[in-house]
């Protein structure tokens, strides 16, 4: 046995011990949104996140400094204006996205665990895992069994479903950071700004509530079964595709003709539809451009299939501020987004900041 | 055309340089490791707890064998394919197979089915395929080159429209994603379970095609001669086009669909040994894999995540396949 060779082997007994002892603490056990039971190491200080909403909810809950990999598509889910929350974002690793990863940058990265989207490949999972690499699924919805990673899951209650699951989600993500003060503080305030804005419009009638229509580019649209349409409803709205078009979809122009809506909204990160919509004379007959009402919404309104805390504490309080004045006449939406970005941010809110 | 023992030597060749591929392959990749450590540990047993080993042995060694069987039965399959249709421009979407394949994997992504569910559904979607192009050849009471091409045109058209149709049924923000992924094909998710289930269809149908090597010469002559030399054509042709379609549903089902390397290689190895299937389809096998090995190198090292193959194969396959054409032109013009 040569010396290069002996020392070879006592890096491998050594490296062996230390994955042993390090196993024999790891007497923590988290279960997961697929209900997956989950082994972690005892304290948690290297995190990879391949979920935009995760990385989103860990910045909220100031653990951006243990975050040592980040999904490679960031910046196209959260926008590049994230980097203002967490600046070394832009020098971070980034070993993998939502559905899939490279084991190996993985395995460089040393991570204690790593956060995945629900719908991430089982292998996937499976291969992280086989790695020896914790791994969290987060759906951020509550879902029956058996229904937890599929796309469009049967919901009893929707707005139960969203709710409870963004709690859960959010006490788990709190939990694996060792974060559980900072996740109760971010579900309070959530959930008690919320019911303070939605109390204003709970009880106009569905026959008096505005006819929304919310504009994704190339005539995509939101229908029923995603957030989008709970942000609508508790702003006071109704979301005129929701009758009859289910998830995602694209709609015929004729079709949005037929809905005339009085309003139209346009999420943050397609400011050209503003424009293309109000240019267009195809469009021009609609209620909503006819009086200028194709609104672009500001960066926490994430009129997105998943609730994020800001959305549901300001972002609907903005949009039924939008639709109600008069109801909300003493309210500055402003300081509540400079409140709440300065509360889990740690910065000051700018609109069109970039 | 190169002598028997030209052939010989440049086999050796080919199969030494294949080989040393695979150990380049095996030093690469975003973990840091030295191509000495790499070597030690595969001369030792594998040892779980040590991530060094555990790289080598659980992560790389069952994706470069996985890239290189993959890769292999694709250039198997494209040579042996050309040769039966007597076509250049054939490659293995044309009997069905890769559509078909492509669906099954679809269906099951977007249906949440179990990664080895998911598999067989791939698998068994694929050969079915070829059954279909076969039951329409009967239909049609022919069974000539010229009518099992046009129905495997039909299929791959019908499963076409079924992926799409699957890709738009599937939810835009979650499954989507996944199916796009998997359809560009990836070695990302490789262990040695994947390994087994491609390696046993490719040494299969990759014994029998080498078998019938000399056959598949007849097979690219006319009909009427091949029947003059007393060889009947249908019964050895369905022979030989059920191993291929093993072949591609094997590696559509663990990789996703790749293009480009079915059509390239053949040509590759063509313009190497000639057009003699004796020596064709061992070429076509040894550098289909060990281009694949080559491409896969480059999917996992550019960047820091994954690249999907099939961008990389078209990118790489596209210029390959001009610069040969035009090679060829000049040859046979001198």
């Amino acid at each position: 046995m040569s010396r290069r060779h002996r020392l070879y082997l006592c890096t491998a007994l050594a490296c062996s011990a230390f994955f042993a002892s390090a196993a024999a603490h790891a007497d923590r056990t988290v279960t997961d949104q697929l209900g997956r039971q989950v082994t972690l190491p005892d304290h948690v200080h290297r995190v990879v996140v391949l979920q935009h909403q995760t990385l989103n909810l860990l910045v909220q809950l100031n653990a951006q400094d243990d975050i040592v990999g980040v999904m490679s598509s960031w910046k196209k889910q959260l926008g590049p204006q994230f980097a203002r929350f967490m600046p070394k974002i832009t020098t971070l690793p980034m070993p993998g996205d939502l559905t899939q990863a490279n084991i190996e940058s993985l395995l460089a990265l040393h991570p204690q665990v790593v956060f995945v989207a629900n719908y991430a490949p089982t292998e996937m999972i499976q291969q992280i895992q086989n790695a020896g690499i914790p791994v969290v699924a987060i759906s951020l919805r509550e879902d029956a069994a058996g229904e937890k990673n599929k796309m469009n899951p049967t919901m009893a209650n929707e707005e139960q479903a969203y709710n409870d699951g963004l709690k859960q989600g959010i006490r788990l993500i709190g939990d694996v950071v060792e974060r559980p003060k900072e996740a109760e503080a971010l579900i309070d305030y959530t959930f008690r700004a919320r019911a303070n804005a939605n109390a204003a419009v709970a009880d106009i009638p569905e026959d008096k509530k505005v006819r929304v229509y919310m504009a994704n580019p190339d005539l995509n649209t939101y229908g029923s079964g995603k957030y989008t349409g709970l942000m609508m409803k508790h702003a006071g709205a109704l979301n005129v595709a929701a009758a009859t078009v289910k998830g995602a979809r694209q709609v015929s122009l004729e079709q949005v003709l037929q809905w005339n809506p009085q309003v139209i909204f346009v999420q943050d990160r397609y400011p050209e539809v503003v424009k293309a919509i109000e240019s267009d004379p195809q469009w021009q007959a609609i209620d909503a451009v006819k009086h200028h009402r194709v609104w672009l919404m500001p960066e926490y309104a994430k009129a997105w299939g998943y609730p994020m805390p800001e959305a549901m504490a300001i972002g609907e309080l903005w949009m039924a501020k939008k639709l109600y004045p008069e109801r909300y006449k003493d309210i500055n939406v402003d300081a509540q987004a400079q409140d709440y970005y300065q509360h889990f941010y740690r910065v000051s809110w700018k609109s069109h900041a970039l | 055309m190169p002598s028997e023992a030209r052939f010989r030597a440049l086999h050796a060749g080919l199969i030494a340089l294949t080989l040393l591929l695979a150990l380049v392959s095996l030093g690469l990749g975003q973990y840091h490791l030295p191509i000495g450590d790499v070597v030690t540990h595969l001369l030792h047993p594998y040892a779980p707890n040590e991530i060094a080993g555990q790289v080598v042995w659980t992560v790389r060694l069952p994706r470069v064998v996985m890239a290189f069987l993959c890769g292999a039965a694709l250039g198997l399959s494209g040579a042996t394919l050309q040769g039966v249709f007597r076509n250049p421009l054939v490659d293995p979407h044309i009997i069905g197979v890769t559509s078909g394949a492509a669906f099954g994997g679809t269906l099951a992504i977007l249906l949440g089915l179990s990664p080895l569910l998911m598999m067989s559904s791939t698998f068994s979607f694929g050969l079915a395929a070829l059954g279909l192009v076969y039951l329409i050849a009967t239909l049609q009471r022919r069974e000539s080159t010229l009518v099992l091409i046009l129905s495997g045109i039909i299929l791959s058209g019908f499963f076409a429209a079924l992926v799409s149709l699957m890709q738009y049924l599937a939810d835009t923000e979650e499954v989507l994603p996944n199916i796009v992924f998997w359809l560009l094909g990836s070695f990302a998710t490789a262990n040695w379970h994947k390994v087994m289930l491609v390696a046993g269809p490719v040494l299969l149908a990759g014994s029998v095609l080498f078998a019938l090597r000399w056959r598949i010469n007849l097979l690219s002559l006319d009909e009427k001669d091949a029947r003059a030399l007393g060889v009947s054509i249908k019964p050895l042709r369905r022979g030989v086009l059920v191993s291929c379609a093993l072949l591609v549903a094997a590696q559509v089902a663990v990789s996703g669909s790749i293009a480009w390397v079915g059509l390239v290689i053949p040509h590759l190895a063509r313009l190497l040994v000639g057009a003699d299937h004796r020596r064709l389809l061992p070429t076509a096998f040894w550098l289909g894999g060990g281009f694949m090995m080559a491409v896969d190198d480059l999917a996992r090292t550019l960047t820091d995540a994954e690249i999907p193959i099939g961008i990389i194969t078209a990118l790489v396959g596209a210029p390959v396949f001009t610069f040969l054409l035009i090679y060829s032109q000049r040859w046979s013009a001198r």
